[in-house]
Order: C-alpha cells, then structure tokens, then sequence
C-alpha cells in the first residue's frame, strides 16, 4: 500500500489522511434498473491483481473524493485525480 | 573463564553494573557484551530449547545468543541483545530463559529429550491423548516457552513519532557510507546518514589500524561541519515502504542511566527520501559444525572488535576456523598482542599468510566442553577421521560474509545469487543503490571509493555534480567456495543458534518432505527467533542447496519483510498512548457541566455528561431516576451539542436532500423541522435525524453523534460522485453551535424569557425551525421544537463561545421551575420510556419498515439512496425481528440489552430464538425495567408473553412485548 | 428581568498555560484571539471562484486561506467589521458564505525549533524552500486535522474545529517538550 499519495489539491500526503473505499469503476445503476445489476452494484466487488482504480477520500485535507489508478501487486501509483476530472483547480 | 582485558588499555573510565545480582565492573564505552567477556563471562544465557549454555557470539545486531533482560519492574525489558546495549553506570542485566541460575539450569534437561524434540516435533508429540492438549500440554509448553519474561506493568517511559525529509538516505556510517554522506553533502544535497550502532565506522571498528587514506576522525569533522547532513547514530532503518519512505527506530536516551524526561527514551522516524544508499555492510557466517555453540565460539570480525577496539582477549589458546580472509586477520591481531594461536584452520586456505599459527588445510570437525572450549577436533582435506586436537580455549569462525540486503528486499523483490561473491545481492531498482561490502566488495579502500563514486552519480542525477570525495579502483575478488555445513557431524551442529535449530533438523525436514524454504523455515523454525535468521537463513538455503544438489538460487530466500529487527510497541505508539490515544473532542458546555458537578462518559472521541449528582446521592441510578422524573414533571437542560450539524446550502440542496433521505424533503416549508431516515445503499437504515429548513435554501441536517463523521464522508461521495452536477455545498457546522435540549411540561415558561420572539404553540408548534433573536436582541440563534424525550421540549442552538452563558441563564431562570441539568443517561431512559429509537436498534440491519417507519419511505421519489435495494423480498417478511416494547411480568425482575427472546417453554435453541433486546433501563415512571427489541414479527405480537434469556450473565425471566411507547406521546407534545 | 451576563468563552480559555520542558524555551504556542471566520464554499463547477472570492473582499482586510480549490476560510482580525451583506452582494450564488467564527479556534507556534516540533505532526515537508510563507495545508498534526499556515519564517498558524482545540493544544506541548514551551492565552 502506498505510504504516500499525491492529491491533486493538496501534494504529497500520508495515506494516513485519506479513507478508502473501494473500486472506482462502479457506476450506480438507473433506479429502475434489474435487481440483479443493483446486486451486483451493492456487493459485488472485483478483487484485481495488477492495475485497478479505486475511490480514496482525502478526509483529513481537502475532503474531496479522488481516484486513485494503482497496481495492487506492485504498489505502484499511475495517477490520482479528483472525481470530476474536467474540473478546473489543482495543486500547487 | 577464557575472555579477559589485557592491560594496558585505553578503553575508558571505570563503570560499575550488575549481571544477575553480582556487581561487576566495566569501561565506558563498552558494550554489556564486551564488558561480560572482560570479566570472563562466557556463559550469559540458555538456548531455547534445549537449555544449552550460551555465550557471546557476535558484536552487533545480529546477536542470537547473548539474550538478557535490562532493568526490572517496570523498565525491565526482555530479550534485549546485549552486544547492542551500552553500558552506564548502574546498569542492571539479568539472564534469561534459566531457572534457578544460568550457571545450574534445571531446564537443560530438555537436552536429554532431544530426540522428541526435533523438527516439526510440535505435529508429532504432544497429540495424545486428545484431551491432554488443553489441560497439561499446552500450559506446560506455553510456561517453558520463550525467553524473556514480559513485563505486565504499564510503561512509564516517552516515546514520539516524527517525519523528516531528505534527497539522500545513506544507511550505515561504515567507509562506504561516510564516503558516499562526504561527496553528496559537499555538493549540497540534504543527507541524511543513519547507523545503529553508537559508533562510527562499521567494520573499521574492527581493525586494528586505520588504513592510510581514510582518516576517520577529518571524515567526520566535516560532515558534523555540514548543516545539510543530519548524522543520526543509534538509528535502526527498520523498514523499506512504498513512494521513498523508509521507518527507523532512534534509541534517543537507551543509553543513559538518567534519561532527560523531556525526551523521549526511543524515536520513530518515517523518512521520506528522493534516493537511498545500502551501505549496510555485510553479516559474517558462522560455520556449521558440532559444538558451535559453545561459550566461546565466537565470530572472528566479533573478536577483532573487541581485541582491537576493547582490548579484551577471546582466550588464551584460540582455534581459529576460516574460510576466507577472515581468521587471518583475526591471527594477525591476536599475533601482534602476544595472544596464542592454536592453529588456523582453512577448507581452503589462499590467504597470504607470515605469521607464527601453522595453518591446516581442513575442517573442524567439533568442538568439545561444557561452559566454554577445551578441545577442538581437526580432520585435514582427504582424511575421514580426526587428524589433529588441540586444547583450546577458545574458537574463532568465519564462513564467509553475506551482504546485508533486507531494506532492497521489502519490496517482493527476490535476491540473486552470486557465484563470484558467492553470496545473495540485493535485486534492481530504482530509487536504491547499494555499495560498499553490502555490494560484495570486501577492502576498507574499496568499500569507500564504491561509496563515494555512486554518491557522485547520484548527485549528478540530482543536479548538483560533484567529484567523489574519494577514487580509485575498487578490486572484486572472488570468494571462496561456500563451506555450508561440516559433513558428518559428531554432536549438534547449530544452523539457528536462538531457535536451536541444527544442520540435522534441516536434513530432515527435507527428508520428510519439508524442503521447500518457505516450509523448512516453519518446519524447523530456523530464521524465526528474535534474530530473524540473521546468521541463520543463508545457512539454511546452502544445507538444502547442498542437500538437493540445486544451486542456492534455486532454493531461494524466504520472503522479506520490515522489520529489519524487533522494535518496542512503545516506539510503534508514539505519544498515542492511554488518555492519547485518540484526539479528544469537547463540548462548548464541558466546563459548564463540569461546574455543575457532571460525570462524564467517553463517546466516541468526545466526553459527554451522563448524570449530574446532586449532594447525597451515592449512586448513579439516584442521580438519573431524580433527573427522569424531574424532566417529567417540570423541566431538565441537556447538552446535545455533540451531534451533528450539516449545513445543506445550494441552487440544488432540496433535491439532494431528497435524493438521500428515503423520506420526502423536496417541499419541506421554510420554518419547519422534520425527521428524515437515511439509507445505506443496501435498504438498512445508516442513520436518523432531523433536517430543518431555514430560508429558501438553506437546509441544517442533523445526525446522530457516531455518525456525524461517515454521515459527512457519504453525503460528500453522493454530491462528488453520483451527482456531480447538482449544485449543493456542505459545512460541517458541528463546532460552530452549540446545542441544548430544554425539555419537561415548564420548557417554554422557560425559554419565554430568553427567545425574544413568541414561542406560544400557535406561533410556534410542533416541529418548527427557526433563526431566532435571544435576550433582547444581544444574540442569535437558532431554536428547534422538537422531542426526544417525549414531553413538550424544544432544542436551543447558540454560537459556542456563548454557550456556557446561555445555559447559566436557563439555569437562573428555570430556578424557580425546578429545573435540572440532565445527562445521557436520563435522556436515555426519556427516549426508550417514548418509544424512540438510537444506534441500539439502528444497529445496521434494519430496514426503515422493521422499525414501524414503513409508511414514512416515499413511494413516489423516482430515486433515492437504497430505494432498489429495499424491494428485496427477504427485506418484506413478516417475520423480519421488528420493533416492540419488552418489560417483565413481574415488575421486580430486571433485564438487560442483549438477551435474547425465546417464546414460552421453547427451547433455547437458534432456530427457535425470536429476536432480542436492544436497549433497557428502569423507568421510575412504570417503576420497573422497560425495553426496546426487536422479535420476529413483533408488532402482531403486543401481550404475548415470552421468555427473556441471558445464558452470558445468568439471567432469565418471563415479559410481555407490547407497544414500545411506553407512554402516550399525545398531550404531552401539543401543549 | 433580569439582566445576564453574556461573556464569550475562548475554546482554549482552559488551556494549559506556562512554561512546559526545556529550559529556556524554545518555542512559544499562543491560543489567538478568537477572530472572524468565514467559510466560503463554491461549486466545483463553478470557473474562476478564487479570484471571485478575492474580488469580494479586495476593500477588507482579511486573510483568505484556501483548504481545497472549492472552500477557503476568511479570516477577519476580531476588531474588524466583515460587511457581509456588501460581500455577499459581489459574490452572489456563486460563493456561499457561513459564519464559523465560533466553529473554529486558532493558535500559532513559533521559535527557531518549530520545524522540528511540526514534523513530529505532520507529514508535510516543512523546509521553507517546500512550505514558503503565506502558504496554508489542511494536514493532519498528530491525529487531528488542522489548517496550517506559515506565516513567517518561523511561525506557524494553526486553526482546527472548535472541540479538538485542547486536545491539539496539548498535543503541541508534548511535541514541544523536548526544546520547551511557553505557552500562554494571547
């Protein structure tokens, strides 16, 4: 796991000052989708080795939910945004 | 007796300490270790297992041996090496793992059980007969077990945690990485250079000289000169995390008899570095053969250490067993002492050599004795029996050197074997360079060009070019063949001295199919002691190499992890310790309910007031019965401030509202107040609350005091990510107000004479919600007509730094009405007497319909959070554990949350449980225990009487379930 | 009726006060005046809200501090009239302005060991050539999250939530033993 993210707002951080929840490419369902894909949805979660996109939440910063692009196995970091990518702002 | 200090000495001022009880004397400057061995202490401990007498191996940090407690009561700190420890005045060290002495153990006799206790023994004995396990085995071998005691006793002493940052991270100050800190800190780089030991140098403690182009005293002059290189001496660099940061364990005050109490006694460090430097040297191996273990076998860099750098002599009459250059050295110091040599003996001997010891192109075969040497057998290359024996003293070995490569391993990366160096290296990566003997050089000149030339390199790709502060060549020269094991041994040959894990245990772990590393590791437990298989692993994977006939490569090393030795729990804690261990949140109306006498009960990080007692009462249940009773007749003030508060503002706020809450908000008036039920994604209920509206588009959300936090986070992901286009900003305003109950039949008399505006019922009914003007205009704030106790009540919101003021004020006023302060305790009793629920029946599995809410989920919202999900026919069933009010037929028996309910003359089974309590108290209204749970289908159920079973606390009654309002809430709410 | 008292209680108004650790103390930590504090909130859609922000207050003497590119809090001195009805006039609905003047509390540390003292906090690189003047972080120091700014050199401006304002006192001292504290209610 990472020891250091790079916020988008707010630079380099201990993970200590984020919560992470879980993968990223989820998207909530229509409300008048299929039980079986709002199933799916609530509690079904892919458990990837290797690449893979998850929601991090910068609690003790900014407060702004970001996505994190890493490699489970390796650590790696590919990139972190904020969850609305075409938004204007930035670190410093 | 066979260590002792030669004279004359320049080793230091005399100190005085005790070893179990004696008081001996040592130099300053000496380590426990040295100052034992000038005593002629070889016997400092007893090995795990077998309780075989042990004595000093090492100088450093890979210590297996010379295991001891320091200190006692509680200080006393087990297992501490004591090569590591560095002697002050008074010091007090015990042996460990010996019983009644380490000189008379009774617990050797374990070496007569040997056979039963060889590898794996725990899968073969101690399995019948089955019950005995439990009973005598295990209490047996868990007393016998260990090493050092552990101290119970809380620990008086500081510890703290720091960041730091640098462009460079050298790990150890041996040639290598003085030269590597010399280059990068003259080109201006910020360095930071770590070593664990208390002194300079690294292996040039061990020589007796220094060499000719390293002065060692100017090396060090200039980086002390240099503010841009922090030296940090007694750091252990522990751990290898991701993205440059490194953990390392400072021993700020271990050292000293009168620790400074401002400073704490060790630090932990998280440096976070743009490079790193392995100059960590390299582990000299012991060689395996039977009686390596006596006392008095030592490693020879260790007897240079401390012939050269303590002058204390390993013995009289020293053997000297070497593969590689080593022992010679070794030879030549003792030589140019006056100490005898009994002979070197060399498997493969190349080594120049011009001194008086005849060297013997063999093996030692075994060494004999009890508490030390006296005899060594020598078996020459191409004999199969002893061709020499020698009466030693004292042995010396030297199997070879294994660079120290754990921090470049932490990452999943594997070693790579070397042929050339014969030797496993540290793998590639960015980011971390390894030079000096930790990249298999083995020359003091060597070692700090090698250190100096990457630091160059490093500084060059850093940007700040330098020439290396030292150059030259630095020569490889090929090791010598690896001599894993002596064939055929006569007695125990010890792999893994702590763990008492012999070259025989190795073999047969391979024998019965344990020979993969990962499972001979845990099979024979080699490499799993307090050392981590320091002197042990490489020894290992060479036996079984051997045993295969694989290449060591093959085999493997066993996986990597920090730490790279054992740190103290305080060190990993920090200041986070006991009352610190979490930030503490205050109320603005602490000090005020302090003043009047509160006591205070942790909830969460925030200390809430649970009862206000009152001059003579004794207990907390008179204290909470007096304020229940008083809030019912005339009027109480309770604290609530710890709540949440959102402020919900935005074009977008009532939609959003909508969205999350399963209730409508979208037309929620200005001036109102109503009580919403948020979901999780899945149908259950999440958390409860009120939302106000108080202009056009500002909404204040309320949560409950637990959730606040995740409340905050989930409306934050729902605005950020499910509904970025919505225009909805959220303020915590928790902190800003703060919040009081004002509740009981004389509430607005009351707050009549502070609200400036009219709060009769019909201007100001049931649930409004409004900014409001307070004692004549001099202040704002915000008042709420709402209930959680059941009784005519409203909830005052002030500004914080006013909040003790305003709550005096109602004090004064409610005076003459009989008013009391009330804690959480009586409010708790309140809500269950009124039927309402908290966290203890929102306990994360009910849905809304399951706590008779049902008719408050709209039915017409296109979409809010777990509206899906809510449809789940398993969600729908009438036999769902629903909400009920439980008491006991009998009004004296009492019950509490948690039991379970079973219905009349069943079983106590699970099939036949029907639910269970979720909360309980007295109520001095109905003067008996009341309670809230949830039963299966509970709601068809009122007047059923059932049984109220508690196995865990041995309590059992008949109740009846009936409505949970225990008291009408109509004509107490609309006055 | 009578008359009462409305007296305004500082959140650190039962702070440890003195000389804690070391002497001569290295270090002073002051519980502010407790001054304005608005919190400004803008759409994450919304373009160009920091220099609306700014524009709004370009006749007040305040300190704008930025936690994210959407919030900032606007520090006003406590003798200092904040006309927000004008403010609000410039800055519309495209900034929300709230009142949290009692939500939060400040203080500041200072001295020539306040690097060292902060790192033990945070792991944000303190160094001035990183962290220059006039900037702010929402970091966490210990286990409590806190806007920092450093003001000066060696000054440093710490502002949290109202109820972990004696917790992170407390804290600050412990960090800060080791070069001692003068601690005091300014």
């Amino acid at each position: 796991m990472a020891s250091l993210i790079t916020c988008p707002h707010c630079g380099r951080r201990p993970t200590q000052e984020f919560t992470i929840r879980s993968d990223a490419s989820l998207k909530r369902p229509a409300p008048d989708a299929s039980q079986a894909d709002w199933h799916d949805y609530v509690f079904l979660r892919p458990n990837p080795r290797g690449r893979h996109s998850e929601h991090w939440h910068h609690s003790a910063g900014c407060r702004r939910w970001l996505v994190v692009e890493r490699d489970t196995v390796t650590h790696e970091v590919y990139g972190v945004r904020d969850v609305v990518s075409d938004l204007a702002g930035g670190a410093r | 007796m066979s260590s002792f200090r030669l004279e004359p000495s320049t080793t230091g001022a005399e100190i005085s300490f005790t070893f179990d009880g004696k008081r001996l004397k040592g130099r300053a400057g000496d380590t426990l270790a040295a100052a034992l061995l000038a005593n002629g202490r070889q016997l400092v401990g007893r090995s795990f297992k077998y309780h075989r007498p042990r004595g000093v191996l090492t100088a450093g940090p890979a210590e297996p041996n010379a295991l001891v407690t320091i200190g006692s009561g509680a200080f006393a700190e087990p297992n501490t090496r004591a090569t590591m420890v560095e002697l002050y005045d008074g010091l007090e060290a015990r042996s460990q793992n010996c019983w009644p002495s380490v000189d008379f153990d009774i617990g050797s006799i374990n070496g007569l059980l040997a056979p039963f206790l060889g590898a794996g023994f725990y899968y073969k004995t101690f399995m019948w007969p089955k019950a005995f396990w439990e009973r005598v085995y295990e209490p047996l071998i868990r007393r016998a077990a260990g090493l050092g005691r552990a101290n119970h006793l809380p620990d008086p002493r500081r510890y703290e945690k720091t960041w730091a940052h640098c462009d460079l991270l050298i790990v150890g100050a041996g040639p290598a990485g003085l030269a590597a800190a010399l280059t990068a800190g003259r080109a201006g780089l910020k360095v930071i250079l770590a070593d664990e030991r208390f002194e300079r140098g690294g292996t040039m403690l061990n020589e007796r000289e220094e060499p000719e182009d390293f002065d060692l005293g100017e090396v060090a002059a200039e980086l002390l000169s240099l503010s841009n290189v922090r030296i940090m001496m007694r750091t252990t660099v522990v751990a290898h995390y991701d993205d440059g940061v490194f953990g390392a364990v400072e021993r700020v005050q271990k050292h000293l008899a009168q620790p400074d109490p401002n400073r704490p006694l060790e630090r932990l460090w998280r440096i976070v570095t743009r490079h790193t430097i392995l100059a960590t040297g390299a582990e000299e191996r012991p060689i395996v053969f039977a009686g390596n273990d006596l006392p008095g076998v030592m490693m020879a860099g260790a007897a240079r250490y401390y012939l050269n750098r303590r002058s204390i002599a390993p013995g009289k009459q020293t053997l000297i067993f070497t593969n590689g250059s080593s022992g010679y050295a070794l030879a030549a110091d003792m030589e140019a002492r006056g100490l005898t040599v009994a002979a070197i003996v060399d498997p493969s001997p190349s080594t120049p050599w011009a001194g008086k010891a005849h060297v013997i192109d063999g093996v030692v075969a075994s060494v004999s004795g009890g508490r030390r040497p006296t005899s060594a057998s020598v078996r020459q290359t191409g004999s199969s029996e002893t061709t020499d024996t020698f009466a030693v003293d004292s042995v010396a070995m030297s199997g070879g050197w294994s660079p120290i490569i754990h921090l470049a391993c932490q990452h999943g990366l594997k070693p790579v074997w070397s042929d050339e160096f014969a030797a496993f290296m540290a793998p590639e990566q960015g980011g971390l360079t390894v030079a000096g003997s930790a990249a298999g050089l083995s020359s003091t000149s060597a070692c700090m060009i090698d250190g100096a030339q990457k630091s160059a390199r490093i500084c060059a790709d850093l940007g700040r070019a330098i020439s290396p502060a030292f150059s030259g060549d630095t020569e490889t020269s090929k090791a010598p063949r690896p001599l894993w094991h002596v064939a055929n041994p006569t007695g125990k040959a010890f792999v893994d001295f702590q763990n008492d894990v012999t070259a025989q245990d190795l073999l047969l772990a391979e024998q019965e199919g344990y020979g993969h590393i990962e499972l001979a590791k845990r099979y024979t437990t080699n490499g799993m002691a307090t050392d981590q298989g320091k002197l042990s692993n490489v020894n290992a994977i060479g036996i079984l190499a051997e045993a295969r006939g694989l290449s060591p490569d093959t085999i493997g090393t066993t996986t990597y992890r920090p730490f790279y030795t054992p740190l103290s729990f305080g060190a990993l804690s920090g200041t986070h310790v006991g009352p610190h261990f979490a930030a503490v949140r205050r109320s603005p109306l602490h000090e005020w309910a302090r003043k009047n006498g509160a006591e205070f009960v942790e909830s969460g990080l925030w200390y809430r007031s649970s009862w206000f007692p009152r001059k003579g009462e004794t207990t907390w249940r008179q204290s909470v019965d007096r304020e229940v009773a008083t809030v019912r007749a005339s009027a109480g003030i309770c604290d609530v401030s710890t709540l949440g508060k959102i402020e919900v503002s935005g074009r977008d706020a009532a939609e959003f509202l909508n969205r999350v809450y399963c209730n409508p908000f979208a037309k929620l008036p200005v001036g109102k107040a109503r009580y919403g039920l948020m979901l999780r994604e899945d149908g259950m209920i999440l958390d409860d609350g009120t939302t106000s509206r108080l202009t056009d588009d500002t909404y204040v959300m309320t949560t409950t005091t637990a959730l606040a936090g995740p409340v905050m986070t989930h409306l934050e992901f729902c605005a950020q990510v499910h509904w970025p286009d919505l225009d909805v900003r959220l303020a915590s305003v928790s902190d800003q107000w703060a919040q009081m109950a004002i509740a009981g039949p004389r509430s607005r008399d009351i707050l009549s004479e502070i609200v400036d505006a009219d709060i009769s019922n019909e201007a100001f009914p049931y649930l409004s919600a409004r900014d409001v003007s307070l004692f004549q205009g001099a202040l704002k704030g915000r008042l709420f007509r709402i209930s959680f106790s059941g009784e005519l009540a409203f909830e005052l919101a002030v500004p914080a730094g006013f909040a003790e003021s305003v709550a005096d004020a109602i004090m004064q006023i409610g005076a003459r009405y009989d008013i009391c302060a009330y804690g959480v305790e009586a409010l708790n009793v309140l809500r269950i007497e009124a039927g309402h629920v908290t966290h203890a029946e929102i306990n994360g599995t009910v849905t809304p319909a399951d706590l008779g809410f049902a008719k408050m989920v709209s039915a017409v919202k296109p979409d809010f959070i777990g509206k899906a999900m809510l449809r789940r026919e398993g969600l729908v069933s009438q036999n769902r554990p629903q909400l009920v009010g439980i008491k006991p037929v009998d009004p004296s028996h009492v019950f509490r949350s948690g039991a379970h309910i079973l219905n009349k003359g069943a079983a106590a089974t699970l099939e036949n449980d029907q639910g269970y309590v979720t909360s309980s108290c007295y109520s001095p209204h109905l003067k008996t225990t009341i309670g809230l749970a949830l039963v299966a289908d509970g709601p068809n159920r009122h007047g059923e009487e059932v049984q109220i079973w508690n196995a865990l606390k041995d309590e059992y009654c008949v109740g009846v379930l009936c409505s949970p309002a225990f008291l009408t809430p109509d004509g107490r709410l609309n006055a | 009726m009578p008359e009462f008292a409305l007296i305004h209680r500082k959140a650190l108004a039962t702070a440890r006060t003195g000389q804690f650790g070391a002497t001569p103390a290295a270090v002073e930590l002051i519980a502010l005046p407790e001054c304005g504090v608005l919190q400004a909130m803008a759409a994450h859609f919304a373009a160009d809200s920091e220099a609306t922000l700014h524009a709004a207050f370009k006749d007040t003497p305040v300190s704008i501090r930025r936690v994210s590119p959407y919030q900032w809090l606007v520090i006003s001195e406590p003798n200092v009239q904040v006309d927000l009805d004008s403010i609000r006039n410039v800055s519309g609905t495209r900034i929300t302005l709230l009142d949290q003047s009692h939500g939060y509390a400040p203080m500041q540390i200072s001295g020539p060991k306040v690097e060292n003292m902060l790192a033990k906090g945070t792991g944000v690189d303190l160094s001035i050539n990183q962290w220059p003047v006039g900037q702010s972080h929402q970091t966490l120091v210990g286990h409590t999250s806190a806007l920092v700014t450093r003001t000066e050199p060696t000054k440093f401006e710490l502002i949290v939530m109202r109820s972990f304002a004696g917790s992170l006192w407390d804290e600050l001292i412990t960090m800060g033993l080791e070069f001692g504290v003068n601690a005091r209610n300014g």
